[in-house]
């Protein structure tokens, strides 16, 4: 049974690995080119129960506003 | 070589790369044009061309604003994207950062794939040696089927092996092959790249590190804002004043004056010398002209502009946006909504121009409301600072505090009333970086030319044309027919409509030319509030035209000349019930 949560609802100080992004093309080809999409690791750094979340993926670090980051599906662990 | 390309005087080289990788900075070295460069993405929101002279050749340089590909997800993007679609250029000089391969070679391969010449260059290679990151730039160069070059803008190292290739780069050759077509295909064959090229020897994570965690974080990242935007307002009000006290005023009043008026004190006939020296209505061109111009606007717009770097230059303002994304949310913008509003604290034309970043219309509108009424460009702070610097602080906090409560108000209506969803905050945050005093002071030096060079003969007009209406009978005649708006709503002297026409082109003067009419200092809160915002001054308004055509402009004239009315009227009702 895979682990799954959304970006918005890890704890921060976690990895995880992208699932599923939901979204329209725009936004999935902008999360893309981050080197955001499913299959890529992501190391959560900060983020409270409102407000943006901030992420690291492919050496970058992103700051993931909450409803973006709550369409962005993760799997626990490694 | 085609016939048509040989008639161009020019080869062309387009400046490529994502946001933040020092393109600026190698348009600045090979153009010796001055381009500002911050450590965040979008410094840079139009492109710029210029010509460099390399192996023996002109060419003309665009430098493009950054972007992550080919497809735009806002204005400032779009320029890009226009750019390398149109394609009418020679060469693509991609940019590269050096200490993030890795994430910088996706947009490196979507602009392969436009199938031009192409030559990478691998800036901040000093830093990234410095980091313990190691690139074999021969086998990159060798598996992406283009040179990649190490190159430090700041010092120019690279620039001979640049040379050295472009003849072969002219002669058509180095055309990357077409690269993966999906993005997850791009990925993967990044990640096997960077792993047979790159080594990268462990680092620690520093007190930058920890300072990242703490500096976005709400809990300690509040506080530590507050700590730092109090800081730079102390060092903005402190270098300014000090300006002013110790050095603006001693010479201007020691040396300046005596000297004007041994120079210019037998000349004929009067009104020349009541223009140029004051006296009476007339401020003077070469007396209070010349003091307000070159003494107490520079000293706070230097001042502004040190601070300000200085924030641009550590990484630090994007941390601030996604500190202040909850808050903006609620005045329908996203964190990076910061940007257009803090650059407007010092001018709003760079304002206006920041706000390519946001994605919609409805958030730029937004963003251009909140960046005129919010508060007042930084010439017209300093001079509202300087007039009521002899009462109490009271009434200049009630100016920025009326301005920031209307610009607020504004926001929420702007919110409520513009259809339309709020965008979600998408932005890359760069890592810490202690500024290099150089290119910190000579983006101060650029920004203080442009100073010098749009707003010093702009405030000479201004008084120029204050003289005139008052010798050609003018100001009678509108001062008797705006003496009803003026005093009844605002409770504000007729004549002052002088001040009222001439805020449009220039609003620090406007403030200073208050000075004459000996109006009390409640007087002076509400007139300071009405001319922040009733219009846009002409070089704001000439922007605005620019980025958002006539009818978005007029809706915003619109929206800034009621507030202007009501923040106004409401100081003038608080001064008649509170008697102050």
């Amino acid at each position: 049974m895979p682990d799954t949560t959304t970006l918005a609802s890890l704890e921060n100080g976690t990895g995880a690995r992208v699932t599923r992004i939901e979204g329209g093309a725009a936004a999935l080809k902008r999360f893309s080119a981050m080197g955001l999409m499913p299959g890529c690791q992501v190391f959560k750094e900060a983020g409270d129960s409102h407000g943006p979340v901030v992420v690291q993926v492919c050496g970058a670090r992103l700051a993931i506003g909450r409803g973006m980051a709550s369409k962005i599906i993760v799997e626990r662990g490694k | 070589m085609t016939d048509e390309t040989a008639k161009q005087a020019r080869l062309s080289l387009v400046l490529t790369g994502n946001p933040n990788v020092g393109k600026s900075e190698i348009f600045s070295r090979l153009t010796g044009l001055g381009a500002i460069s911050s450590n965040y993405p979008g410094t840079t929101v139009e492109y710029r061309m210029g010509s460099t002279r390399l192996a023996g050749r002109l060419f003309s340089l665009t430098d493009v604003p950054g972007a992550y590909s080919l497809a735009s997800s806002c204005k400032a993007e779009e320029v890009a994207c226009d750019i390398l679609a149109r394609g009418a250029f020679d060469v693509l000089v991609h940019v590269v950062d050096a200490l993030n391969l890795e994430r910088n070679l996706f947009f490196a391969l979507e602009a392969a794939a436009l199938g031009k010449p192409m030559v990478i260059l691998l800036n901040k290679w000093d830093l990234a040696k410095a980091r313990g990151v190691e690139i074999d730039a021969a086998k990159l160069s060798e598996k992406l089927g283009i040179p990649c070059l190490p190159f430090v803008a700041v010092t120019g190292e690279g620039l001979p092996a640049l040379e050295k290739e472009l003849p072969a780069l002219l002669a058509g050759k180095c055309v990357p092959p077409a690269p993966p077509e999906s993005d997850s295909a791009k990925w993967a064959f990044i990640g096997e790249l960077s792993k047979t090229v790159q080594t990268i020897r462990h680092r620690h994570p520093g007190f930058a590190e920890y300072f990242q965690g703490a500096s976005i974080r709400p809990l300690t990242g509040l506080p530590l804002a507050l700590v730092i935007l109090s800081a730079g307002f102390y060092l903005v009000r402190g270098i300014g004043e000090g300006l002013i006290g110790h050095v603006v005023e001693p010479l201007y009043e020691g040396y300046y004056l005596p000297f004007l008026n041994s120079l210019f004190g037998g000349l004929n006939p009067q009104w020349l010398k009541t223009l140029l020296l004051g006296g009476g209505e007339s401020m003077g061109l070469l007396a209070e002209g010349v003091k307000i111009a070159l003494g107490e606007v520079l000293s706070y717009v230097l001042a502004f502009y040190l601070a300000l770097g200085l924030l641009e230059d550590t990484g630090y303002l994007p941390r601030l946006s996604v500190l202040m994304d909850n808050f903006l949310h609620k005045i329908g913008l996203h964190g990076y909504g910061t940007m257009p509003i803090l650059l407007g604290l010092g001018c709003k034309v760079p304002g206006i121009v920041a706000a390519r970043v946001l994605e919609t219309r409805r958030e730029r509108i937004i963003a251009y409301a909140m960046t005129l009424l919010l508060a007042p460009c930084m010439p017209q702070s300093a001079m509202i600072m300087a007039l009521l610097a002899r009462y109490s602080i009271f009434y200049t906090l009630s100016v920025f505090g009326v301005l920031a409560l209307t610009g607020l108000a504004a926001g929420f209506l702007l919110n409520k009333v513009m259809k339309g969803e709020t965008q979600e905050l998408f932005v890359e945050i760069p890592p810490w970086q202690s500024p290099r005093l150089a290119s910190t002071l000579s983006k101060l030096w650029l920004r203080m030319k442009s100073y010098m060079l749009e707003a010093v003969p702009m405030i000479l007009l201004g008084i120029v044309a204050l003289d005139i209406m008052g010798k050609t009978g003018l100001l009678d005649f509108l001062s008797r027919l705006f003496r009803a708006p003026l005093s009844a709503v605002l409770g504000l002297p007729p004549e002052t409509i002088s001040v009222v026409l001439l805020g449009f082109l220039r609003k620090d003067v406007c403030i200073a030319l208050l000075e004459p009419f000996s109006l009390n200092p409640g007087q002076i809160v509400t007139a300071s509030v009405f001319l922040s915002l009733y219009m846009p001054c002409a070089a704001t308004f000439a922007v605005l035209l620019r980025e958002t055509g006539v009818r978005d402009t007029a809706r915003i004239t619109a929206l800034t000349l009621s507030a202007a009315f009501v923040a106004g009227a409401s100081t003038y009702l608080a001064r008649l019930l509170f008697g102050f």
